[in-house]
């Protein structure tokens, strides 16, 4: 019933059939009409296709595309080798930092990190900047030994016994023990930490819904995360200038805030699976 | 050592759920939303309201074979147990189930798709075996909470989640996104593109034409024989291995924060090679040139320089060499476990005639 | 099938960005350096084309936030961009690689397509003008999202079926069907 033609009509109009093929099939056209409608037909949807009118661009899309950029500037600031007024203006730019729309932003940002996949994207703008601050609640070991090569049977107890605190203390500033390489104090903190915070904040209150093996698996994983971020910090207190670095913390940062984002949205959805 | 492992178990201790938890969780929506919907069982005349109460005797579907038109999707929500799919060149998709006699399977079918989701008693979360044989062209949304997924041969879009339990995808054409928090991803003869993320396990590629996202936190990513010119494998805590054709216009990204990172790069490759490290080395088995771009940054040119590739190991070791030369040092976690699983030893010639 | 390795993809029509090339590449350079202003008139010369492929691929809902997270990840990525083919053309490549990633994120949407589409199938194969009451750009999106991306790549965006099939993971002779499906769905729709 179905006329095998009418498949290959498509590649006739876009003129991708072999010759022998496109004289049998106008052969064909020459008999079926309703073949050779379809091919008007074809032709005219291509037309329309080509002549679509284009929507403009809401206005209000660039200055959300360049907030972005602002607060999450790190993995562009040029390096030291680039001209130097290149440097200066971002100097300047990176000075003036703070904000107040800045928590405001932030705010935004974690709502619609939550609710949709855009704003994670921005989300993980913001990550980038906490590089340039000092320890984060994730402590720095103790002892020296435990630092490089820690394995993954350390690192959760060592987080572990930190996360209460930082859940409760999300601004807190807590000196590095021990190792005393970074000493720095923040006045406030990051736009970054302030989100990781709050998403340890959902996290606390859905997780009773998910089973402890998997709460597990996420707060070790957390704490990988954790351990790579405190190294990475150290590294670049040790050496500022170092690019890779700088990009290395960003990126490891962002998959701090992209791991606490699925963990919270998988404990939030828990109890629409499985138990009823 | 001691304060730290009782730390732990405080910590643990805090996850464990009361039991008046659950009780406390709200009737979930979806009772009223499938009342709504169209609901088939395979033997309707079976379904009786005595078979609904919490322990009632429902007889295990059989199998059930639903005739279906191209276009529309299967979706499964499962908790636990496994997925098991295979493709035939039917337009009609077979399901199969193995479940205790007080779970229930629920299909319902929309214009668009087919949803296969799970009646269980209250406070236990049901384990099923679903398995199905589907059309090829049939597009895959998949999700288990403690579920191994295996999808065999599958040309329509794969999407498959689950928290606990590994994914396996064996050829078949087209976009994959394989997700995992607790389990393995490993898949081998695709043609497609490729996205897999586990959290705390490896990604194992192998034979795969096509781009190429690898994600991992605590796991190894192992890249064997691919095809494609758009590759970006990265992890937190494991090795990334790759082994596969260099196109002239391809992008290849490998980085890792505590591993090692094993290239194989035919010397003839036309590729920039961006090297970066900060407490690591550099290792490679034929000469290059290493040119310090940055601190802790190193770039050499092979050929034209064409397609780009970006190395970077925080404190392991990037090592580079030829295809057909044995890894100096990068193995993969999950290659050695295969090995010791397939009981695989090193034999010299003579020994094997004692076997 | 071999790998062939060679060509970077254009889309055919390159035209409307060639003349903005030079211009294009000297921004680049400044916004890889970190010039916001630069990508702000980078964004001025693309962002309508951009736009309009999300818009086309997606919907007008989604579109606003993907060309976002699309100038973000080229902001991100500029530093890859070798400068072998024009700008615009890497842009649009990215783009396409931004809202294929995206559609797991969008499922909603396909809740869309339930019903719709299956009244459209079963009508018969003469075409009905505009019966349905529903313009030809709505019924662009409301396309089976395989038919849909192959529909706006092809015929609206001018990439080639091999090109196609690279990016989205398929062969060419599926890129062919489906491109021919959903002609056949919008012959239907036509006005005249």
């Amino acid at each position: 019933m179905q006329d095998p033609w009418i498949e290959r009509l498509s590649e006739y109009v876009d003129e991708e059939l072999s010759r022998p093929d496109r004289e049998a099939l106008e052969q064909h056209l020459l008999r079926c009409t309703e073949c050779s409608s379809a091919v008007e037909d074809l032709m005219a949807v291509r037309e329309r296709a080509r002549n679509l009118p284009e929507a403009s661009v809401p206005a209000e899309l660039w200055s959300r595309i360049e907030s972005s950029i602002a607060t999450g500037r790190l993995r562009s600031v040029p390096s030291q080798e680039a001209r130097p007024e290149r440097a200066k203006e971002s100097g300047r730019e990176r000075t003036g930092r703070l904000s107040l729309s800045l928590p405001q932003l932030v705010a935004a940002c974690l709502a619609v990190a939550l609710l949709s996949g855009a704003g994670v994207f921005a989300l993980m703008k913001l990550s980038g900047r906490a590089s340039r601050i000092g320890p984060t609640v994730a402590q720095a070991p103790p002892s020296g030994a435990a630092r490089e090569g820690a394995t993954q049977a350390q690192a959760p107890s060592r987080q572990g016994a930190e996360e209460p605190r930082s859940i409760a203390a999300s601004n807190a500033t807590v000196p590095a023990t021990g190792s005393g390489a970074v000493n720095t104090t923040r006045t406030e903190a990051t736009p970054h930490e302030e989100a990781i915070a709050e998403l340890r904040k959902a996290l606390a209150r859905e997780r009773d819904r998910l089973d402890p093996a998997t709460v597990r698996a996420l707060e070790s994983n957390l704490a990988i995360i954790d351990l790579a971020i405190d190294q990475a910090k150290r590294a670049l207190a040790a050496d500022p200038a170092n690019t890779y670095v700088k990009e290395h913390l960003a990126e490891t940062m962002r998959r701090k805030v992209e791991l606490l984002q699925r963990a919270t949205l998988l404990a939030s959805t828990a109890n629409s699976e499985g138990t009823r | 050592m001691l304060a730290a492992a009782l730390a732990l178990l405080v910590l643990l201790a805090s996850f464990v759920p009361q039991p008046w938890a659950w009780a406390a969780c709200p009737t979930p929506p979806d009772a009223a939303r499938i009342a709504g919907l169209v609901a088939a069982y395979s033997d309707d005349e079976d379904h009786d309201a005595e078979d609904d109460d919490e322990y009632g005797n429902t007889i295990p579907q059989p199998d059930t074979t639903i005739v279906v038109r191209p276009g529309v999707a299967l979706e499964i929500e499962n908790f636990g147990g496994e997925i098991s799919v295979k493709t035939w060149d039917k337009d009609a998709i077979k399901i199969a189930a193995d479940h205790s006699l007080r779970d229930k399977v629920i299909i319902e079918r929309t214009g668009s798709a087919i949803r296969l989701k799970v009646k269980s008693r209250r406070f236990v979360p049901a384990v099923i075996r679903y398995r199905i044989t589907a059309p090829r062209w049939m597009k895959l949304e998949l999700s288990g909470v403690n579920t191994d997924i295996d999808i065999e041969d599958a040309r329509g879009e794969v999407r498959a989640e689950t928290v606990q339990g590994d994914i396996t995808l064996k050829g078949g054409v087209g976009f994959a996104s394989l997700s995992s928090i607790q389990g393995e991803i490993t898949v081998t003869g695709v043609r497609g593109r490729i996205e897999a993320s586990s959290v705390n396990q490896g990604v194992r590629l192998v034979n795969v034409v096509g781009a190429i996202f690898a994600e991992s936190v605590n796991g190894g990513i192992v890249i064997e024989n691919a095809e494609s010119d758009s590759v970006e494998a990265s992890t937190v805590n494991g090795p990334v291995t790759f082994e596969g054709l260099v196109s002239d216009t391809g992008y290849y990204r490998f980085a890792t924060h505590n591993g090692c990172i094993d290239v194989a790069m035919p010397e003839k490759s036309n590729a920039t090679v961006s090297l970066s490290t900060f407490s690591g080395g550099i290792d490679s088995s034929f000469p290059v040139t290493l040119k310090k771009i940055k601190s802790r940054r190193f770039q050499t040119t092979l050929g034209s320089g064409r397609a780009k590739f970006e190395l970077e190991s925080f404190q392991g070791t990037i090592f580079l060499r030829r295809p057909q030369e044995a890894r100096q040092g990068c193995d993969s976690d999950d290659e050695k476990d295969k090995d010791e699983k397939d009981g695989k030893t090193k034999v010299e010639s003579g020994d094997q005639d004692d076997r | 099938m071999s790998y062939s390795g060679g060509g970077i993809m254009t889309p055919s029509q390159d035209s409307e960005v060639t003349p903005t090339r030079t211009k294009d590449r000297e921004d680049v350079a400044l916004a890889a350096h970190g010039d916001v202003r630069a990508f702000a008139r980078l964004y001025g010369a693309h962002s309508t084309r951009i736009f309009n492929l999300a818009r086309r691929m997606t919907s007008s809902e989604t579109a606003v936030d993907i060309t976002q997270d699309i100038f973000l990840r080229a902001w991100e990525k500029l530093a890859t961009f070798r400068g072998e083919s024009a700008f615009g053309t890497w842009l649009h490549r990215l783009a396409v690689n931004v809202i294929l990633a995206r559609r797991s994120t969008l499922r909603t949407e396909q809740k869309r397509f339930s019903d719709e589409e299956g009244i459209m199938d079963t009508l018969p194969a003469r075409p009905v003008r505009s019966d349905l009451g529903m313009d030809f750009e709505r019924a662009m999106e409301r396309l089976p999202e395989g038919a849909k991306t192959v529909f706006v790549l092809y015929d609206v965006e001018g990439y080639q079926h091999e090109e196609i099939g690279e990016m989205l993971g398929i062969s060419s002779g599926t890129s062919k069907a489906q491109l021919h499906r959903a002609r056949m769905i919008l012959r239907k729709h036509l006005t005249r």
